[in-house]
Parts: C-alpha cells; structure tokens; sequence
C-alpha cells in the first residue's frame, strides 16, 4: 500500500493518505469539474487498505469548502471507512475540523457524524 | 422582438438599477468558473462582507454555475449565450442566472425547485440527507442537491421564468435566488 498524496488547487482539495502514520488527510475546496474521476484513486486506496491495511487510522478532514457532487463523494468515502471499520482489521476514527466562523460546515459535518457508525469528533479548527 | 431580446432587456434593466459586482455573458466552463468565482471572492473582500455570507454566496454560486456549464445546450447560435449577475441590493445579494433549456427538461426542473420551495429548513434538511444517500452521480457529473442546497444556504425561496423562443425546442430559463446581507 503506498502513500497517495495530491496536490490541492483552486478547486480540488489537497489528500494525503498515509499508510505507515495511519493519517489520512483531506483539505481545502472541493469542487472538481468531474468529481467521480477526481475521488476515484481515493476509493482505490480504501480498497487496499480495506485488504492490506491494519490498526489504528485517523481520517482527518478540514474542507474549507465542497460543493453538494463532492458532498456525496465525501459520503461515499465514510460509508467505505465504516465498512472496512466494521470488518474488524483497521479501527477508523474520523475528526473533522471546521472554521468557527463558518456554521453550515459544523452543521455539513454533523450530518454525517448522524449518519456513519465510526467514531466520528467535529471539533472547530 | 424576440423572447431572447427582451430578456437581455431585463437584465440590462438590472444593470441600470442595482449595484452589479458581477456580470458574466458567455460560454461557460470549469475555467471559466473558477475566474469568475476568483473575482467575486476579491469584490467581496474588498467591500467588508461577513465571512459567512462570503462563503454561502460562494457555496451557492458554484452550484449555479456548474448548473450552467454541466447542462450547456447548444442551440448553434454562438451570438447568445448564458448568463450570470451578482448584485447587491439594501440587505441581500441577487444571484441570477439565464441559460437554455430544452422542452423536455424543463417539467423536472420546474418540479425540483417546486418541490425545494415548499419546504421549511427541517423538510430541506430531511430531502438533502434522503436524496444524497440514494443519488447517483449523474452522467454530467451532479448529485442532483444542488436547489436543495442553495435553499438551504440562502433561507430563500428561488424564482424562474421560462421564456418561449418561437418555434424552437427550448426556451430560456432564468433563475433567481437572493442571500441575505446580514
């Protein structure tokens, strides 16, 4: 399983999955022209790890923006993470990091706590 | 006359009257999208807007503009193209938008702002969490959350028009939403 690291830009968020930290990282704005393509090598490396992977991982997200295609993508993604938490191997928590400022991100972020079973803190940055 | 004309007309009015920060008329694209949002965040900045409505005025922006782009209708007359405004009223932002659609589009998408607009923020909350976890990403690449979402961020009702070209197969949609100032 190797580190898979994406640079951000104005509208793709920068992600860093980390398999020897066990950290996995997402920020910045979300808003790629074509979010499938974008978030794909995301799934494929959950997929890996859901195979080779095993411990502790922390799936850290501070989105400062996503628009509502990236919304069920970022979805997707912690519906995987359950899956794989469930099956036992790797023990997922997720921490999301909002801007105090900025309301509809702490509600967004609650709303998927609500839904994911995982531990899951959103805590303001 | 026709129906296109007298909508330019319209939005001329607009320009006259309001406080534009923002008119974009022509083809849209990713590109595009991220410069005119660029512009927009600056304009902000500079006039002293509160962060949160920078960031919904953002947010709903986007979802208009990628509306835009990802349903482009080629009508074969490069003359006439979408358009987009930003204003600033007393104590709110106007965001409009005009674009083509085709006939056969256009009852679903008069029955999904309908549907939007009959709801209170619980009713919109309940639709934005049922429809993203039964959505497909479509093959233009929406959720279809976009109306649900910009409701939910400006607190407003939206309103549309959709104007008749003669003997054409599509009409010209216009979309409007406001976001609260304050």
């Amino acid at each position: 399983m190797d580190r898979l690291v994406i640079e951000g830009t104005e509208d793709t968020p920068s992600i860093d999955l980390n398999p020897d930290s066990k950290v996995l990282a997402i920020s910045g704005r979300s808003l790629p022209e074509d979010v499938t393509d974008f978030y794909q090598p995301v799934l494929d490396w959950l997929d890996e790890m859901e195979s080779d992977g095993s411990g502790e991982y922390t799936f850290n997200c501070s989105l400062e923006y996503f628009n509502t295609a990236s919304s069920k993508l970022i979805l997707d993604i912690l519906m995987r993470l359950e899956d794989i938490h469930m099956e036992g191997n790797c023990q997922i928590k997720v921490v999301w990091k909002f801007d105090p400022v900025d309301i509809d991100m702490q509600e967004a972020a609650e709303e998927y706590a609500e839904l994911v079973e995982i531990p899951f803190e959103v805590i303001p940055m | 006359m026709t129906a296109t004309d007298s909508n330019y007309g319209d939005i001329q009015d607009i320009m006259d009257k309001e406080n534009v920060i923002m008119v974009y008329n022509g083809s849209f694209s990713q590109d595009i999208i991220k410069s005119i949002l660029k512009y927009v965040e600056n304009e902000l900045a500079e006039q002293g807007v509160e962060e949160l409505v920078k960031r919904r005025i953002f947010n709903v922006m986007v979802e208009m503009l990628q509306n835009i782009d990802k349903h482009q209708l080629d009508i074969g007359d490069e003359s006439i193209s979408p358009v987009f405004l930003l204003t600033a009223e007393e104590d709110s932002f106007g965001l409009i938008t005009g674009n083509f659609i085709a006939n056969d589009k256009i009852d679903n998408v008069q029955n999904k702002i309908d549907t939007v607009n009959a709801l209170d923020a619980d009713g919109l909350k309940a639709l934005y969490k049922e429809t993203r976890l039964n959505s497909r990403i479509s093959d233009v690449g929406g959720a279809g959350l976009g109306f649900i979402d910009m409701a939910r961020k400006t607190g407003n009702k939206m309103e549309y028009s959709f104007l008749d070209i003669e003997n054409k197969d599509f009409k010209y949609f216009i979309f409007k939403t406001k976001l609260n100032s304050n």
